[in-house]
């Protein structure tokens, strides 16, 4: 035997409450005086002549009455009927992106999206809620919760955290688990299309919601700092994605103060180009842009000032165009002959596709050198949104030749005509590598304004990958290796933020975009988080509702429904009148 | 309660209007001329009077036959009802209180050489009253009446058994009760009485409690004589309902009495005895 609510055991404190009434139950002292007389005179007087008497005498009776039909309500087992959100169990997927904190008026589109998801909450009647936020992983916050308090705590913790969106990885995820054809996908988000949607989901009633205006926005593109001859130079890109005219005070802060500042006036959709000519040599530089929009993380970046440039050895037969564009962005370029022994520095190796073999490369720039085997490239040029190709439009491009297949699978193809890659990039060997499978030669690529600036993105990933404890994505995790195994990682004020065991644990940088220490053992790190490139653009769409007829097919958004749970109250006040009655009685007797 | 202070009654008298002529001679002065030394008047000889009470000094002068008519004194009867049933008996202070009155009236008459009869009026009594005359028993009457037993069973109906044991045509008659009873049956007795008394005086005793009730919270009230209870919360204006109820009572009962003649005052348990005799009775034409 056993007990299905053994907390109702709390009951038996009622029994107490009746064993407390005996207790203090009226008695009346027996007292015997010459006459009551009068006494009975009063009394009868009291009972006959008042109205309140009068009633008290049919007080029972009501309130038997009246615990009656009380009882008979609970019975009848009533309901309300609420309005309830279409839906018998919810997904929301939350963006957690740094876009979401772009301004509509005072409210960030995140703020709003809360709201939206409290007000959604309120009209939820005992369904499921599970909260995906949509980072650059998905990642599960709440599960198959029906208390609303839980779920309300939720929502309220939730908090952007700058990585670049995931949209499609979290619908996936939310598609495999919604088994329920009746559960509704809400997705809080800026500017998702309906394509993208219906791709991964077409048989769930799906909401999106989305920042519905569009954003004034003067974002810092890049800012990077190098130094060329013995000087510290940098460059700024600010770009103005609104339709309107914005006056911007671009400024570049050191570890002390203000180092360069300029106010430029960007027209409508354009970019600019600040070069820095000279800036004093620190371990980091702010660049800020000072301007009135409605998206600011993105008006901010940091740049590390790599003290050691990496040196790029051209070997073999490379193109000149090349070495001029890698010295104009300035790379210590330093030509190897066959003979040569190898440097004494690692570097990046600049060679061409057939001869790869040494030991000091760090990073690869490949080359197609020889023109045998080349098949003309016919048809438009494509290429995939890649860090690589910030700011280098290759379909102006024109490339005459190129090899008709790439030897290396295992790199990703960037740029490509129909199925042939032409520009590759990835790990080869775990060393990381660029491959340009057509000659140099074979193309007016140089002639481009682009050509440096994909050099530039180039040294700098290769660069990057080569030295892992400079820029990281808002939370990325990487496995790293220190000198010590206890990393501690600090604000540029000093502040402790947390603590990583590198051999344990992957190293996760914070999410908040900027400028932070890692001190292992000895060795101080300075790394710098910076916003996804993607994320200094803000789209917005409108929101939209998909598969509407898959839920119930009522009409409207809201269904009614009832809440079974009406009866409790009602019994309980049936209890209430009846302990007054027994009190009733108790003072009549 | 000590009596004591009694010797102060000593030269007060029971006031009666009526006067009548009594069996006995008393110390009391009588409508009728008799042979006290207190002169009267003159008044002419006429046929059939007593030729010894001619004044023969004023017939020297005159030559006319007067007479000389002096006061006579007599005594007059008294008797006292005192109420002996359990509503007077069940508070040892009330029933001294009472005892003590019925005394004091005892004493006084018996010093003033009246007749006094004393009649306890209970259930149960069935003995003969208590007749004395002469100021000689007055210690012995005090005595008496305080030792006055309660009677050992219930008692009830005073009214019934007063006038059951009513005496007829006695000059004053005093009844001590408390008057715990419906006003119908009071009516109904001195209704009864009416014809055969002279002067009567009501005096009303009162015990504390019963004018200012000290219970508190719950009570179940027992009537002493009925066994009837009734259930009491207290409260202010349950006891203020209750005064109001027992003035009224008072009230009837004073009507009551006026409406048959009767002298009707109250006194209060543990009242100053001696300031009762001596000025309200005073006061009120009861004692001179």
């Amino acid at each position: 035997m056993g007990f299905l609510n053994p907390y109702m055991f709390a009951l038996i404190t009622l029994i107490g409450l009746f064993v407390l009434f005996y207790f203090f139950r009226k008695q009346y002292e027996k007292k015997v005086i010459p006459s009551n007389m009068i006494w009975i005179q009063v009394m009868k007087e009291r009972e006959a002549s008042r109205f309140f008497q009068k009633w008290q005498n049919h007080l029972l009776f009501w309130l038997q009455l009246l615990s009656l039909l009380f009882l008979m309500f609970a019975l009848m087992r009533p309901y309300l009927t609420v309005e309830r959100e279409k839906g018998e169990e919810f997904i929301f997927i939350v963006d957690t992106s740094a876009t979401m904190l772009a301004n509509h008026g005072s409210k960030t589109v995140f703020d709003r999206h809360k709201e939206e998801m409290l007000s959604i909450l309120d009209q939820l009647h005992e369904q499921e809620v599970t909260i995906i936020t949509a980072g650059s992983n998905p990642e599960i916050q709440l599960w198959k919760e029906s208390d609303r308090k839980k779920i309300k705590d939720a929502i309220e913790g939730l908090s952007v955290t700058y990585e670049h969106e995931n949209i499609a990885q979290a619908l996936r995820l939310a598609r495999a688990m919604l088994a329920n054809e009746k559960g509704a996908i809400h997705l809080f988000s800026d500017g998702v299309k309906w394509e993208e949607v219906t791709k991964i989901i077409n048989d769930r009633y799906v909401v999106v919601h989305n920042s519905q205006e569009d954003v004034i926005n003067v974002s810092l593109r890049s800012f990077v700092v190098g130094s060329m001859f013995d000087k510290v130079k940098g460059i700024a890109v600010l770009k103005n994605d609104s339709d309107v005219k914005r006056e911007a005070t671009f400024s570049v802060k050191g570890e002390k103060g203000i180092l360069f500042q300029k106010t430029v006036v960007l027209s409508p959709d354009s970019e600019m180009l600040i070069p820095i000519d000279s800036l004093p040599k620190q371990s980091f530089y702010y660049g800020i842009v000072d301007v009135e929009d409605e998206y600011v993380p993105d008006n901010f970046s940091t740049a590390l000032f790599h003290q050691n440039t990496q040196p790029v050895y051209v070997h073999g037969n490379i193109s000149p165009f090349f070495v001029r564009g890698l010295e104009s962005i300035g790379v210590d370029v330093y030509h190897l002959d066959d003979q040569q022994t190898a440097p004494h520095e690692k570097g990046i190796v600049a060679t061409d596709l057939s001869s790869i073999e040494d030991d000091y490369g760090i990073g690869y720039f490949l080359f197609e050198s020889t023109t045998e085997n080349l098949e003309p490239v016919l048809g438009s040029i494509k290429q995939v949104d890649d860090p690589l190709l910030n700011y280098v439009d290759m379909r102006n491009v024109h490339i005459s030749k190129s090899r008709s297949s790439s030897p290396f699978n295992e790199l990703e193809s960037i740029v490509s005509v129909g199925d042939r890659p032409l520009i590759q990039k990835g790990m080869l060997d775990g060393i990381p590598t660029v491959a340009f499978l057509f000659p140099i030669e074979q193309t007016d690529w140089p002639m481009h304004p682009n050509f440096p600036i994909f050099l530039y993105n180039s040294y700098e990933w290769l660069v990057q990958q080569s030295k892992p404890m400079e820029y990281f994505q808002p939370g990325e995790k990487k496995w790293l290796n220190f000198e010590s195994e206890l990393v501690e990682v600090f604000s540029i004020d000093g502040k402790n933020l947390y603590t990583v065991q590198t051999n344990r644990e992957a190293f996760q940088a914070p999410f908040e975009p900027g400028i932070y220490q890692a001190i292992s053992g000895h060795q101080i790190y300075y790394f710098s988080v910076l916003i996804d490139e993607q994320e200094k653009k803000v789209s917005s769409e409108k929101s939209f509702t998909l598969n509407d007829s898959l839920l119930d097919g009522t009409t409207g958004e809201k269904q009614q429904v009832g809440t079974n749970s009406l009866w409790f109250p009602l019994a309980l006040f049936a209890l209430l009148i009846l302990f007054v009655e027994w009190e009733v009685f108790r003072r009549n007797a | 309660m000590s009596y004591n202070w009694f010797h102060h009654l000593a030269k007060r008298k029971l006031v009666v209007k009526t006067k009548r002529k009594g069996f006995h001679k008393g110390m009391r002065v009588s409508s009728a001329f008799g042979y006290s030394f207190d002169f009267s008047d003159y008044r002419q000889y006429e046929l059939g009077d007593d030729p010894r009470r001619i004044d023969w000094n004023v017939y020297a002068r005159t030559e006319k036959l007067y007479i000389k008519r002096f006061l006579d004194e007599q005594e007059i009867s008294v008797v006292v009802y005192l109420d002996s049933t359990t509503s007077m008996t069940l508070d040892e202070k009330k029933w001294e209180f009472a005892k003590l009155l019925a005394a004091a009236f005892g004493f006084i008459a018996l010093n003033n050489e009246d007749r006094f009869t004393f009649l306890p009026v209970g259930e149960h009594w069935n003995t003969p009253p208590l007749e004395r005359k002469g100021s000689s028993f007055s210690k012995n009457i005090v005595d008496h009446i305080c030792e006055l037993p309660k009677e050992k069973e219930n008692s009830t109906d005073f009214s019934k058994n007063m006038e059951k044991r009513f005496i007829p045509m006695r000059d004053l008659t005093i009844i001590i009760t408390d008057a715990w009873e419906p006003i119908d049956q009071i009516a109904t007795l001195f209704q009864r009485i009416a014809p055969r008394v002279k002067e009567v005086r009501f005096l009303h005793i009162l015990g504390k409690e019963e004018i200012a009730p000290p219970y508190e919270r719950d009570v179940q009230l027992v009537d002493s004589e009925q066994n009837t209870t009734v259930n009491v919360s207290m409260s202010n204006t349950v006891v203020e309902k209750y005064k109001n109820r027992l003035h009224q009572h008072i009230k009837r009962l004073e009507v009551l009495c006026r409406r048959y003649k009767i002298h009707y005052l109250q006194v209060v348990e543990g009242e100053n005895l001696h300031k009762f005799f001596l000025q309200t009775c005073i006061k009120h034409g009861w004692l001179e």
